[in-house]
């Protein structure tokens, strides 16, 4: 579970003014954040969408980290699309600048031009990051939990549908394909 | 302004991406899932790797090399003032330093370079 063993004075006090304390999330919803929900992506393309949602993630990440952490995620799709098709795509990597599995979640209604293996626009992205050293081994045991989600179509329609991240964590558990 | 170490976490993350490609279980499983390779398209990141490799100071450089080639990963996080690769305590002020100005500093121990992880 991505929650921080030792906690730094900083995170102690943004945690302090997080008032009131919601139970800590289980399963697949415990590598995501409402900070890195973002239900309206503004993007149109791929690349803008990349920056949006590292945007949300370098505000735990760090900011100085920002373009690390795109050319990162560039590298792969260099090598290939994580455009895994009906509309949904997966981007991720292992790297030093993160301490935990984290996802950013983001949703376009308009759909995003991603260079998909179907060629459809995208309206789903999940964007995994995970430690270099996956110790726990995490990493690829979630990305297959997420294709397996995703497959069903209900899923994503409902993943479509949700507005709040509460009815996101909610979407998350749903049975799979 | 990038620091030399983000140059050398770039490259690192390029080597990261090329062994995988060159991992064929690693491939089979991802693709298992729906993910695309493309290994005609590796050149394109070699290319990107020796662009970014000129940037950097050439006996900088060939350390990074030589710990990639013993150990596998060059760059190590820090974790709780020990450096991951031997387990052997790093000074305070060093942690400050990477952690803040993102300096280049290598473990006494082991040689590996360390990387503060948030
Ligand atoms: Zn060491």
């Amino acid at each position: 579970m991505p929650t921080t063993k030792k906690t730094s004075s900083k995170s102690a006090k943004s945690a302090a003014a997080k008032a009131p304390a919601k139970p800590a999330l289980t399963g697949l919803a415990a590598y995501f954040d409402e900070a890195l929900f973002l239900p309206e992506l503004k993007s149109k393309n791929k690349a803008e969408a990349f920056e949006e949602m590292v945007d949300a993630l370098c505000a735990t990440l760090g900011k100085q980290h920002k373009q690390t952490l795109l050319s990162m995620l560039h590298h792969r799709e260099m090598l290939g699309t994580t455009g895994i098709g009906r509309g949904v795509a997966i981007p991720h990597g292992r790297t030093l600048l993160t301490r935990h599995l984290r996802v950013v979640f983001g949703r376009s209604n308009t759909g995003i031009d991603y260079g998909a293996r179907d060629s459809e626009p995208v309206n789903l992205i999940f964007l995994v990051v995970a430690p270099f050293q996956d110790r726990g081994n995490v990493y690829l045991p979630t990305l297959g939990k997420l294709v397996e989600l995703v497959r069903a179509k209900p899923n994503r329609d409902k993943l479509m549908e949700i507005e709040t991240f509460d009815q996101f964590v909610e979407a998350l558990s749903a049975p799979t394909a | 302004m990038e620091a030399t170490l983000q140059i050398l976490l770039e490259i690192q993350h390029i080597d990261q991406r090329l062994s995988e490609l060159d991992n064929p279980e690693h491939v089979l499983q991802f693709e298992k899932l729906g993910f695309q390779w493309q290994p005609e398209h590796r050149q394109q990141l070699i290319e990107l790797r020796a662009k970014r490799a000129a940037q950097i100071d050439a006996e900088l450089l060939a350390h990074y090399q030589g710990l990639k080639e013993r150990y596998g990963a060059a760059i190590v996080p820090i974790d709780g003032g020990i450096c991951l690769g031997c387990f052997m305590m790093i000074p305070t002020a060093w942690v400050q330093d990477i952690r803040q100005s993102l300096s280049v500093k290598t473990c006494g121990h082991c040689g590996r370079i360390l990387f503060w992880v948030g």
